[in-house]
């Protein structure tokens, strides 16, 4: 008799013109048909961890570099043109500066025991070290490489996307509503932002044209006002949430086992490509990890004195690696044997 | 039982939040039929939207609240059941659309109520497509809430919360945040609703001149207290009462209130296509003739002076390729007191940020005061333009009214462009001017009500006493009260000189208190002129969905008759019958 379930008929189906052409992404928008809009989820989600984990296993500043590269270059594959990227250079610049300013004032201590002192301040008497400056150059391009992989991440996947890769991997229902609202908020966080930056302006306080060392003393009439919107509308939000039976529980009637399913069949899609690249990707993994740890590939070459001699080593390192590694799967056969109680060893 | 054919059945209802002195709802005793359409009118701070709040359970379970009395929705009783149980009874959508967005596109806010409920895939997709349906979002099925327009985001709301089938659905102040387009579409979705579903509907409101005629019954809630309901022609019996109880009555039934009490018609007519029927038989059976010697035109009187702002083919694009300006030209003379129309997306907020610098010309100059905004910093520019914010709380942060006054003083003080001995002169005259008490100099200027919180706002903009001043929407979210208070305000201070821009949808503001009116459509300037020649305009802006004053448009529908067709106000109208 009311809004019940009986007066859902007549169904009209959405019409094929609303289909959008373009998919939103948390960082631009990208072309319906193309591969990256059709990757599924997962592999996505995948392509965020994994392209965050390799450079942690790489010190060669120069492999991070390529990483880097690729991510941005498949970044411009993806459809996403450079001027939306242009917000991030100011952010690698500020990293590089950070970095440099931090290994050169307080590099002492990444420097080793016995350091190489290259320069010397004159009036304050600090030193600037080659193994703090060697090391700072790796951490950087580590970060260029990961805020790479990030942007490339950012630029192909869509909130449904993160939110559907989240919910095959279990992660729990809670947690994947405030994930996707977080990112929700930041774009009005964001348009708040602008209109008290503005409503200030108005009022003759322009941070734009203050010195630097002024801006932080008055970013705080900026702050108020957006954290006292900031709580309104979330308190709001808290509000809606309830409203949408949020914290439904008992009441999940139709699904005998209480458990739910965002749209789960609707969203997820996941094609042999998809398990390729994840393959692609775990398998570069596993090769990072021998690599690294085995044969000694991804070590900085520019800690040494002689670099030349170091790439010199390296059919020896590569040749230590291989008994290293045979060794170690020969220990873990011989361990599980001795498990199974096999009078056996290789 | 008798009262199974009652949706919602509330008895002697007291309800208060932890920290408000008093009760806020004062013995609420209301009963709603199924199917019932009841709208809820009153001034801010009445208890509607507590009591809203009560009826979907958010008060007393999310807020922290006492309530005492009964409140039995479709048969449960809401202090015994949670609000996720009662969502499957009873939905409520809140003013601001954009805070009841919780996912990134239009169907997944959809389907997120009956996702909650466990249903699963093919049962969400069929509710979702359903709700789509009835509020007609079909093509926007995929975008992001965020994205689209007022009408639409608020539409997007109320199928968010009907896809959850509820059998009572409560909107709160759904318009206050809408253009007139928006307005048109909520309404149109209403008139929905009513065909397409049997829901029952509570409509909470300020805006009832298109509502009126929708619904079943009218209930007016002031100061925690039903003070009087009925059925529309009933209730609105009692126009002068309303009127005093700030009902900004529509201006149709107004005029039949007053043919009626004439003896010309029998009813009171509830919509505009109805009143021009009724009043057109009345003044044929009556032969009535309007006495256009008492037509006298009630127009806002200015001291015009010199020309302060000088708007020569002013482009504006946003650095995201959106052209928002395309060629103004513009002049506004001192004392002058000017409206900005025109639909959401037509450029007046634009325009209006160039004035004191906010946005600098693509192409194209603005002369302020002799000084080219491109040229001149916008502390400067703010000694003659002050701008104020349509939500006070975009800029209020300090901990008392003073300091929120004495900030845009610093600032200059800082820029040396006054003196220290200047400030305190300045807080107590714009304090004075803005007419906020003395005692509430070290009040905590969140604390006070939205209305004083403007006041607030405004005296900090008034105090580094601006020549001209810009207001961006002073009446949005306000009762009518609040908005004559605000806009009484606004008189106060082009009579002492100051020019006034205000940028609004509200037309009636615009016919009682501007001289002067700027209609804005897709970045150009519609029409520019005397506020009443601009409003007779009603094709011209209608093409563009803003609606002059009803009872302008009423005057013209019965100019047959020999009615003026520039009327603006039912008090030029009524004394011509």
């Amino acid at each position: 008799m009311s809004g019940g379930e009986e007066v859902i008929t007549n169904v009209v189906e959405a019409p094929v013109s609303a289909r959008p052409t373009m998919l939103k992404t948390f960082l631009s928008y990208i072309p319906a048909d193309s591969r990256f809009a059709r990757m599924g989820p997962l592999s996505k989600f995948f392509l965020l961890v994994f392209y965050n984990t390799y450079p942690l296993l790489i010190d060669n500043p120069v492999y991070n570099l390529i990483l880097g590269l690729i991510a941005f270059i498949l970044v411009r594959v993806g459809g996403v043109h450079f001027a939306t990227l242009k917000k991030y250079y100011a952010l690698f610049l500020t990293l590089a500066l950070f970095i440099f300013v931090s290994t050169v004032f307080f590099g002492r201590s990444v420097a080793g025991a016995n350091p190489t002192i290259i320069y010397t301040f004159p009036v304050i008497g600090v030193h600037v070290y080659h193994e703090a400056l060697v090391f700072g150059v790796m951490v950087y391009m580590r970060l260029v490489a990961m805020v790479c992989g990030m942007i490339l991440w950012l630029a192909i996947t869509s909130v449904p996307d993160l939110f559907t890769a989240l919910e095959k991997l279990h992660i729990s229902h809670h947690l994947r509503i405030f994930t996707s609202m977080a990112f929700r908020f930041i774009s009005m966080v964001d348009a708040d932002y602008n209109t008290i930056r503005e409503a200030e302006k108005s009022r003759a306080l322009d941070l734009d044209s203050m010195p630097l060392y002024m801006k932080p003393i008055h970013f705080g009439y900026y702050l108020i006002p957006l954290v006292t919107l900031t709580i309104k509308k979330a308190l709001e939000s808290a509000l809606v949430l309830d409203s949408r039976a949020f914290h439904a529980k008992k009441f999940s009637i139709f699904k005998k086992k209480g458990e739910r399913s965002f749209l789960m069949e609707y969203y997820y899609r996941h094609t042999k490509w998809d398990t390729l690249i994840i393959l692609i990707m775990s398998l570069f993994f596993v090769y990072l990890i021998i690599g690294r740890y085995y044969f000694g590939w991804f070590y900085n070459p520019f800690y040494t004195e002689d670099p030349v001699k170091w790439f010199l080593e390296w059919p020896q390192r590569t040749i230590n690696g291989y008994y290293t590694l045979i060794n170690t799967i020969r220990g873990i056969l011989n361990w599980f044997f001795s498990l199974l109680n096999l009078d056996f060893r290789v | 039982m008798a009262e199974e054919k009652y949706s919602v059945i509330i008895e002697d209802l007291y309800a208060k939040y932890e920290k408000s002195p008093d009760w806020v709802l004062k013995g609420i005793n209301l009963k709603v039929k199924y199917g019932e359409f009841l709208v809820i009118v009153g001034p801010n701070d009445s208890g509607k939207s507590t009591l809203a709040q009560c009826l979907n359970g958010i008060i007393p379970h999310a807020l922290r609240s006492t309530i005492k009395g009964n409140i039995i929705v479709d048969g449960l009783n809401t202090k015994q059941h949670s609000i996720s149980e009662l969502s499957t009874r009873i939905g409520l959508t809140f003013q601001d659309p954009e805070t009841q967005f919780l996912l990134s596109r239009v169907e997944d806010e959809i389907a997120f109520g009956p996702f909650n409920l466990g249903y699963d895939t093919k049962e969400i997709m069929r509710r979702v497509n359903w709700a789509l349906d009835v509020t007609r979002l079909q093509n926007e099925r995929y975008k992001d809430p965020i994205e689209l327009s007022g009408g639409q985001k608020q539409r997007t709301a109320i199928a968010a919360t009907i896809s959850m089938t509820p059998k009572i659905i409560v909107l709160d102040e759904p318009t206050s945040m809408l253009d007139p387009l928006g307005k048109a579409e909520l309404v149109q979705l209403l008139i929905d609703l009513r065909k397409k579903t049997n829901m029952t509907i509570i409509l909470i409101e300020h805006h009832i001149d298109e509502i009126a005629e929708l619904a079943d019954r009218f209930v007016l809630l002031k100061d925690g207290e039903i003070q009087r309901e009925g059925p529309p022609r009933e209730f609105f019996e009692a126009t002068d009462f309303l009127w005093k109880s700030f009902v900004r009555v529509p201006d149709v039934i107004r005029v039949s209130a007053y043919f009626k009490k004439k003896g010309y018609v029998d009813k009171i007519s509830l919509g505009f296509e109805e009143a021009v029927q009724d009043l057109s038989q009345a003044i044929e059976k009556h032969n009535l003739k309007p006495d256009l010697d008492k037509y006298e035109p009630i127009d806002v009187k200015v001291k015009k002076g010199e020309k302060i702002v000088e708007i020569r083919d002013l482009h504006f694009t946003y650095p995201d390729g959106t052209v928002a300006l395309r060629g103004i030209d513009l002049d506004v003379h001192s004392g002058e007191f000017i409206a900005f129309i025109g639909q959401n997306g037509s450029g007046k907020t634009t325009l209006s940020k160039h004035f004191n610098g906010l946005l600098k010309p693509t192409k194209g100059h603005v002369i302020v005061f002799g000084q080219d905004t491109r040229k001149t910093p916008i502390p400067k520019l703010a000694m003659n333009v002050g701008y104020v914010f349509q939500n006070p709380d975009h800029q209020i942060f300090h901990d008392t009214v003073e300091g929120e006054i004495r900030f845009g003083l610093e600032n200059l003080l800082r820029l040396k462009l006054i003196t220290e001995e200047e400030i305190p002169k300045r807080i107590e005259e714009s304090m004075r001017v803005a007419g906020i008490p003395e005692e509430y100099l070290k009040e905590h200027p969140l604390l006070l009500s939205k209305g004083f919180r403007q006041r607030v706002a405004l005296a900090s903009i008034i105090a580094m006493r601006p020549k001209l001043i810009i207001v961006d929407e002073p009446t949005t979210g306000q009762d009518m009260k609040q908005s004559i208070e605000v806009m009484e305000f606004l008189k106060k201070l082009n009579e002492l000189g100051h020019t006034i821009i205000v940028v609004t949808h509200e037309m009636w503001v615009v016919a009682k208190w501007t001289q002067r009116t700027v209609a804005l459509s897709q970045g150009k300037i519609l029409i520019d002129g005397p506020t009443r020649k601009v409003l007779s305009e009603t094709e011209l802006l209608e093409s563009t969905f803003v609606h002059p004053p009803q009872i302008t448009r009423l005057s013209q529908r019965l100019s047959k008759y020999g009615t003026p067709k520039d009327v603006l106000m039912t008090e030029e109208f009524l004394p011509m019958f």
